[in-house]
């Protein structure tokens, strides 16, 4: 909070904001707390209320996911199918992944997933949410129509864009029709343009997600803090630099932690986009399909599926420490 | 100055968000026209067009008749609003917990539930039923939403929001002598009105579009949530696109309103913040 | 506190780490007395709750119910998508519906996990009552399996190959004898080729194990322990794809295409042939009608004369079942002449029971001079004479879509038709246990 500011916009924003607080403050603590209780001091209830606000959360994730898990990893170094529970050999699904024809594709797929479709999910839906905020008729239009995409079923998704972007779809057949191009450009046959048809899927999908997200992170940031900017002459592009992005520092750190956890694990846009084969020869495979593909059915490789979740287990918690690395450095 | 300032910004303000939308819900209005297609029209036609040739209703009427749709949205709403209230509720007071309080095993939690955010949910769904069968809830509609009640990414959320409250806030209400439970209900609660509307909308689209772990728990059909009953649309034989797009409408329908209905709270607190200054 | 922790942790980790394969025991030995058909029984099938087929589901239950006094069958209906992941949960857990409808490929891991009733062994007598292709599709060996028929047989399909004689014609492609043998298929896509641009013959591209059974190529050997399908006659045979290719007469989009992607290809007009099923017909007139009046129908493009792809729908009985005896004679009911002729009267499929193929009904259907009542003909002479070329232990992580991606780095020029094939058969060998 002391640090030094760069610029003076900055500086007066922080403070009116502080001002804002004190009179908020000032306002809540006469009218929500009861008098009569003002007067206690730390008490027992207080010592156990951080256990008991956070158990029934605690509860629900510890049995239903964790413990869940823990079964991932004993099944990741026995040989069990679906249906034959299999016996203990080790680390040997470790070692077959190295030899696995679709890891190698996987792993670069869902790595190039991550440095390409995080920072736009954490810049663009910041942008968008920027513009559609207010409490306006036509606002809560746009909202809901931004959403859209996100609760529509990954399927119908799909259906769309595979019909869009095929060699006949309405995109090539519009580029013909102009004359920009000279035959169909593979969007959904050339082993990148694929990934990053898919990319761009998943990119139209994460919008309207993010944008919510960010939307609560606005209205977080005083209003005061914009007309000062706009006293000091700062256009939009400044007052987003300076008063939206500092204001939603840490929803964009986590959105920057969601979007890459989604961002390697990616399995709906491609699947869909690839009826499910990974593209021509399996080179759009992602590390989830992939799972998938080993994982489910009645005649699955249980271990080797488990091995390779708790592959991309580490590797996604390896991305996360970075960033937070990262972030930090950044902080100093 | 000001006034022609705002005015151009204004007006790409909004030619953007007309393209954001033509480019976002595009796809959507081809879903809606296709669901109005009668037998007809060309769905394949090349090139593809909008506006249905002969107009109907009828994949409408053929899909409230083959689906219970009244019993199975029942169901799915019974399925959304336990796990609204969960989500909100239970990751409120873990976010409060987490952001703002010091207690011992604080990081513990934490980590336990940034790693289940990154679990490969691929693989644990038969455990899960496995531990439903011993909890002897298999086949029931607290066993849909269980799993689900409380996701790790709603926790950060809420963790994030408990965060960004100003101490002086809550430092005031402590040299008052107010409990954590004050603090936490009449201090902390009312500023993350926003996020815990998020949260919620999170959650209810979240268990309305929920398919395989529905599948894999529910047996008896008379408990089907509505995702299970409209993949009944597509005929083991024959599939008419336009019956499957008139399905996805109808379950959508819901979650428009939903979030139509809550959007608005986004703003609660600026709104409140904007007022009084 | 910590220790305790982890003692807790343990117990219910180890609690939930069961795997209760539980093979119930299933007095299969008792008698057959009437007294054993009384109790109650779950039969689930795949997607047949719908308008069709559940008022004569429930009306075949009711007689049913009502010719044995005492007896509870609760039917239960999966939906369309996911069905293998429900089943193989259930089965992880032991609780199995009682009968289960699925193909082979649902009924061999089934049956190789030992949830599934040894029919040949709990009731020989029904071989006699179902066609010898259907019993055979059921029928299992090897890979340590006690050998036996695991499921009823009930519906059997195929279908024929639809036409587009508007792009025939325009493409050049004689409609008066449409191709039949995989050298008149090649032929016609080269004068294709060579006359028409953004026209492709179909979605076919070597890449499944049906374009290579129907040219008299081997899947596995006799005793089904190893894949033999990288023959040099395959590798010619994967070479005509990867040549048509390259014409230009498949599209690129072929490459990872699906059954369902195939019809919207057909039905826009981008493809000459699609292989479908005698109801596609039904489908084509309903979303596609301009291209309705311009198909035509022929058999399934092969060498041998007789389909390879036939598919074959069975209902098999849970190891877990408690009323085995009731399970059996349910099942044999619902399989039985006169009530799979009415369930194919409602699903244009075929029966499996031995004789029923000749009932006046299939005559009939058969004789039209429409697009459906030739489809049906054709699709007929393929059910009766045809076979299953696709391995049930070759599953889409099994080879299956190993398969169709070599084939397709193959046709993009990144490996040779050998090096496709070869390295398909290998995988799916390493898959073999």
């Amino acid at each position: 909070m002391q640090q030094s500011e760069k610029t003076a916009p900055r500086a007066r924003v922080k403070e009116s904001r502080r001002e804002k607080w004190r009179e908020k403050k000032e306002a809540r603590r006469i009218s929500a707390i009861p008098k009569q209780q003002r007067i206690s001091h730390v008490s027992a209830s207080d010592k156990v209320a951080p256990y008991l606000l956070s158990l029934p959360a605690f509860l629900i994730v510890f049995i239903f996911v964790f413990l869940a898990a823990l079964n991932t990893i004993r099944l990741a170094f026995t040989d069990s199918t679906m249906l034959v529970p299999g016996h203990f050999i080790g680390i040997q699904n470790f070692l077959d992944i190295k030899n696995d024809p679709y890891f190698k594709y996987a792993i670069v797929n869902s790595s190039l997933y991550v440095v390409c479709v995080v920072p736009f999910m954490v810049i663009l839906p910041l942008i968008l949410a920027n513009l559609v905020r207010g409490n306006t008729k036509i606002m809560d239009f746009f909202r809901t129509s931004f959403y859209m995409p996100v609760v529509m079923s990954a399927v119908v998704v799909g259906m769309i864009w595979t019909n869009l972007l095929d060699s006949h779809g309405l995109v090539n057949s519009f580029f013909l029709a102009v004359h920009w191009v000279q035959k169909p450009i593979p969007f959904l046959t050339d082993r990148w343009l694929l990934l990053f048809s898919c990319m761009f899927v998943t990119i139209w999908l994460g919008l309207g997600y993010y944008m919510v997200i960010y939307l609560t992170a606005l209205a977080n940031i005083d209003e005061s803090l914009y007309e000062a900017a706009q006293l000091d002459g700062c256009n939009a592009a400044q007052e987003f630099i300076h008063v939206t992005m500092p204001g939603c520092r840490p929803t964009m750190i986590l959105v920057m932690m969601l979007s890459t956890i989604a961002a390697f694990r990616v399995f709906n846009e491609v699947y869909v986009m690839t009826n499910g084969l990974g593209g021509p020869g399996g080179e759009d495979m992602t590390m989830s399909m992939l799972i998938q593909q080993e994982g489910t059915g009645l005649q699955a490789h249980t271990g080797y599926a488990s091995a390779l979740s708790i592959i991309v287990l580490l590797i996604v918690g390896v991305l996360l420490i970075i960033e937070n690395v990262l972030q930090r450095r950044l902080d100093r | 100055m000001k006034q022609h300032k705002v005015t151009v910004g204004k007006f790409f303000q909004y030619l953007i968000l007309v393209l954001v939308f033509i480019l976002l819900v595009g796809p959507l209005i081809w879903e809606i026209s296709l669901s109005f297609k009668g037998p007809r029209d060309n769905v394949y036609a090349v090139p593809p067009y909008i506006i249905p040739k002969s107009p109907t209703w009828n994949n409408y009427v053929k899909v409230f008749h083959q689906v219970p749709i009244f019993r199975y949205m029942l169901n799915t709403l019974i399925v959304a609003a336990l796990s609204i209230f969960g989500n909100v509720a239970f990751s409120t007071m873990a976010g409060y917990a987490l952001a703002r309080l010091k207690w011992h095993g604080r990081k513990l939690v934490y980590l336990m539930i940034m790693v289940t955010m990154i679990i490969p949910v691929e693989g644990v769904i038969i455990s899960q039923f496995l531990i439903m069968r011993a909890l002897n809830l298999q086949n029931t509609l607290l066993a849909v939403a269980l799993p689900g009640m409380v996701g790790a990414i709603n926790i950060l959320l809420m963790t994030n929001a408990m965060a960004a409250i100003p101490n002086e806030l809550e430092e005031a209400a402590e040299v008052d002598g107010a409990s954590v439970w004050q603090r936490f209900i009449h201090i902390c609660v009312p500023e993350c009105k926003g996020t815990m509307t998020v949260v919620g909308i999170f959650a209810f689209v979240g268990s309305w579009n929920d398919f395989l772990w529905p599948l894999i728990v529910l047996s008896d059909e008379n408990k089907y949530t509505l995702t299970l009953g409209m993949n009944r649309l597509k005929g083991i034989f024959i599939q008419d696109p336009r019956l499957i797009a008139a399905g996805a409408m109808v379950a959508l329908i819901p979650i428009i309103v939903f979030f139509l209905c809550f959007q608005r709270y986004f703003f609660r607190g600026l709104e409140q913040g904007a007022l009084k200054g | 506190m910590k220790s305790q922790i982890m003692k807790g942790l343990g117990v219910i980790a180890a609690a939930a780490m069961l795997v209760p394969m539980a093979a119930c025991g299933t007095n299969s030995a008792s008698s057959s007395n009437k007294d054993s058909l009384k109790g109650t029984v779950t039969f689930e099938t795949w997607n047949l709750k719908n308008d069709k087929y559940t008022p004569f589901l429930t009306k075949a239950i009711k007689t049913y119910e009502k010719n044995h006094p005492g007896s509870h069958i609760k039917w239960l209906d999966a939906p369309s998508d996911g069905y293998t992941q429900k089943l193989s949960t259930e089965a992880a857990a032991g609780e199995l519906p009682d009968i289960i409808d699925g193909g082979p490929a649902v009924v061999y891991p089934l049956a190789k996990a030992g949830a599934l009733l040894n029919l040949s062994k709990e009731d020989p007598s029904a071989k006699n009552l179902y066609t010898e292709g259907a019993w055979n599709a059921v029928t299992f060996h090897g890979n340590g399996m006690q050998v036996g028929a695991y499921g009823y047989p009930w519906y059997v399909n195929d279908g024929p190959m639809y036409w587009n004689t508007k792009l025939m014609k325009q493409c050049g492609i004689s409609t008066d004898k449409l191709p039949e043998t995989w050298d008149e298929y090649f032929a016609a896509a080269k004068t294709m080729t060579k006359n028409c641009k953004n026209v492709y013959m179909s979605t076919m591209i070597g890449g499944a194990t049906d374009d290579y059974a129907s040219a008299g190529i081997k899947i596995m050997n006799p005793s089904q322990t190893k894949y033999i399908f990288n023959t040099p006659k395959a590798v010619k045979h994967l070479q005509q794809f990867v040549d048509l290719y390259k014409a230009g007469g498949i599209p690129p989009e072929a490459l990872s295409a699906t059954w369902s992607q195939q019809a919207d290809f057909f039905q826009r007009g981008s493809i000459i042939a699609m292989g479908g099923s005698a109801y596609s017909a039904a489908g084509f007139k309903e979303n596609a009608p301009d291209l309705y009046k311009n198909l035509a129908v022929g058999p399934k493009i092969s060498d041998e004369g007789r389909s390879a792809s036939v598919s074959y729908d069975s209902l098999s009985i849970a190891k877990t079942c408690k009323n085995p005896k009731l399970a059996m004679d349910f099942t044999r009911f619902i399989t039985n002449s006169k009530n799979q002729l009415e369930f194919d009267k409602l699903s244009s499929c075929f029966p499996s029971t031995k004789g029923t193929i000749n009932d006046p009904y299939f005559k009939k259907a058969s004789s039209g001079s429409d697009l459906q009542s030739q489809a049906v003909k054709i699709t007929m002479k393929a059910v009766t004479k045809g076979y299953s070329n696709r391995p049930p232990m070759m599953s889409d992580a099994d080879g299956w879509n190993y398969l169709q991606q070599q084939a397709a780095l193959a046709l993009q020029g990144k490996q040779t038709a050998k090096q496709a094939l070869d390295k398909a058969v290998d995988f799916a060998n390493s898959r073999l246990r």
